[in-house]
């Protein structure tokens, strides 16, 4: 089955895609640091049997994966398919994940936290995220009490996230705010407000592929429609400044621009040993030729799933044992030249 | 029962001058009481460290963990100063204050940066008010309860407590209130207030024994 992020949604605008998580602890056992395995085994029998009484309600349904016995190979993959937030996963202790076929809806118990409630949609759907993580989160306390004050809010585990338990972000891709060296001054003047705005792949530059989450930091003080209301307000700031340095670019800066975004291509579709980090730097041009009209395609591209596939853990975690011989750049270069669809000039 | 308090988090107050020395900054402020009497002792890291002997401890941060050197610079607390202090360390005995659920010390919780389990934001109120101010902007929650389950923790609210107007205080006092003496007889809501002007007066053992008869009260209720 095809992931939430392999959506056309996921490359027409700025924002690629949204993530919601909310972070709640079962009354009634102590937090992770103190847990034993066997009040680990038994959270995770009565978060299960808690969401499996839902799941007819909640038209949702979950597939059950153990995370104990799999290897960190396997997690970092979940990681990379943004199925799982990557702090949330402790380094010890017996984690499960319940998720449903495309990923978008993941229940993490005992991470970091007890219960870590995840959901995902391409685009810019925060609302609906909301009201489906929401309604997963009002399901599971129907069966199970939260550690809840009247003062602190949801009481976590980590000081971070007291209060709301609640952490709201999307995905952006923003090159020419990245080119001007625009996005640096905008983060400090987001931290203001309480937000994050970071390069989300990892790598040696700020942030590979111009790709960048925009995350509220407090969780105490703000209620959830405060939050994601900033959330909304801010994205658009940062989404029409992203359009606005094309737009006021001059003509020779464009034609610069889209040849960059040729050769990109050219290189992508030729090359035959590709690294992760340039690989991500040309799809970040081949994306811009989409999103700016510089070219079409007669297909949907998904460029944003081809950044997450060419990962090592997804990479890895995705192929047939009898291609273990294979290297990485070799493996990701023919991957993308099967997978880059073709192009016409507009 | 001793009583720590960062007097640092309380940006209100005044730079206070270390009770020993009479030099440098307190940074601490000790509460003891015995047999009903209190003493404040303000004291510099320095002079806390060796006071230390007594059974009143500071904490040190043997951690290196991202979010312990996080908590420690909201707390003030540099490496090159937790360096100074490690002559002395040996001499800490480390566990000032205990959850009485889990048994997570706070030196604990700033080495791992969580906390132990629910109970540990009630034992850490008095030092976690502050902190949480610092780190989140803020330390009231104003969004979504659990539509399915009541509050399992109760906080008393320190910081709101301390705003307790002296016109407040007095009127109080005129209607007679303060005078009532709560017992297990008591409802909840009389207690909580009682709780509340027992924490304004710094009667912290009156505190603790009203505490204990909400909890006792809450767990009655929760079992019928």
């Amino acid at each position: 089955m095809s992931k939430w992020y392999e959506n056309a949604e996921c490359d027409t605008d700025v924002v690629i895609g949204g993530q919601l998580c909310l972070v709640r602890n079962v009354d009634g056992y102590p937090f992770e640091a103190k847990m034993s395995r066997q009040e680990q085994t038994e959270l995770l029998d009565r978060v299960c049997q808690a969401v499996r009484e839902e799941e007819s309600r909640l038209g949702i349904y979950f597939e059950l994966r153990g995370l104990s016995d799999i290897d960190n190979c396997y997690r970092s993959s979940l990681i990379g398919r943004l199925a799982i937030p990557p702090l949330m996963l402790g380094t010890s202790g017996s984690p499960g994940l319940l998720v449903t076929p495309d990923e978008s809806v993941s229940i993490l118990v005992n991470g970091t936290e007890h219960i870590c409630i995840q959901v995902s949609s391409a685009g810019r759907h925060m609302k609906e995220i909301m009201e489906l993580a929401s309604r997963v989160d009002e399901a599971i306390n129907m069966h199970l009490p939260y550690a809840f004050s009247r003062k602190y809010g949801y009481l976590t585990a980590s000081p971070l996230y007291t209060g709301t338990g609640m952490s709201a972000s999307y995905l952006l891709h923003l090159p020419n705010l990245e080119r001007d060296q625009l996005a640096g001054k905008y983060a400090r003047e987001l931290a203001q407000f309480g937000f994050t705005l970071r390069g989300h792949f990892h790598g040696n530059g700020q942030a590979p592929a111009d790709v960048y989450r925009l995350k509220n930091r407090k969780t105490l003080g703000l209620s959830e429609e405060e939050t994601l209301s900033a959330l909304e307000h801010l994205t658009g700031q940062l989404s029409q400044q992203e359009k606005r340095v094309w737009s006021d670019r001059s003509d020779d800066e464009k034609k610069t621009a889209t040849d960059q975004m040729y050769r990109a291509y050219g290189l992508l579709k030729y090359a035959r040993d590709l690294d992760f980090e340039e690989t991500l730097e040309y799809l970040s041009y081949v994306r811009s030729g989409y999103q700016y009209h510089v070219w079409d395609s007669g297909c949907e591209p998904d460029i944003f799933a081809m950044m997450i596939a060419v990962q090592d853990a997804v990479m890895i975690s995705g192929q047939a044992d009898d291609d273990n011989d294979i290297q990485s750049g070799i493996r990701r270069a023919s991957y993308i030249r099967s997978t880059l669809p073709g192009i016409e000039e507009v | 029962m001793i009583i720590i308090r960062e007097t640092m988090t309380f940006p209100e107050v005044r730079e206070v001058l270390c009770d020993r020395c009479h030099e440098k900054e307190a940074v601490v402020s000790i509460v003891e009481i015995i047999g009903g009497k209190e003493q404040t002792l303000n004291l510099c890291r320095e002079c806390a460290a060796k006071t230390a002997g007594s059974g009143i401890t500071i904490m040190q941060l043997p951690g290196s963990s991202f979010m312990s050197e996080l908590l420690a610079s909201v707390l003030g607390l540099s490496e090159d100063d937790q360096k100074e202090d490690s002559d002395s360390s040996e001499n800490l005995k480390k566990n000032n204050v205990i959850c009485p659920s889990c048994n997570m010390t706070y030196d604990e919780f700033l080495k791992y940066g969580t906390f132990g389990c629910p109970e540990c934001y009630r034992t850490f109120n008095f030092l976690l008010d502050g902190y949480l101010k610092k780190i989140q902007g803020n330390n009231v929650h104003t969004g979504k309860h659990p539509l399915y389950s009541q509050e399992t923790t109760v906080i008393p609210d320190i910081a709101a407590d301390d705003s307790i107007s002296d016109d407040e205080e007095a009127a109080a006092q005129e209607s007679g209130q303060i005078g009532i003496t709560v017992d297990r007889d008591s409802s909840v809501d009389e207690l909580k207030a009682a709780l509340r002007r027992a924490v304004a007066r710094e009667e912290y053992e009156e505190a603790a024994r009203i505490r204990d008869m909400i909890r006792s009260c809450k767990g009655d209720s929760s079992n019928v």
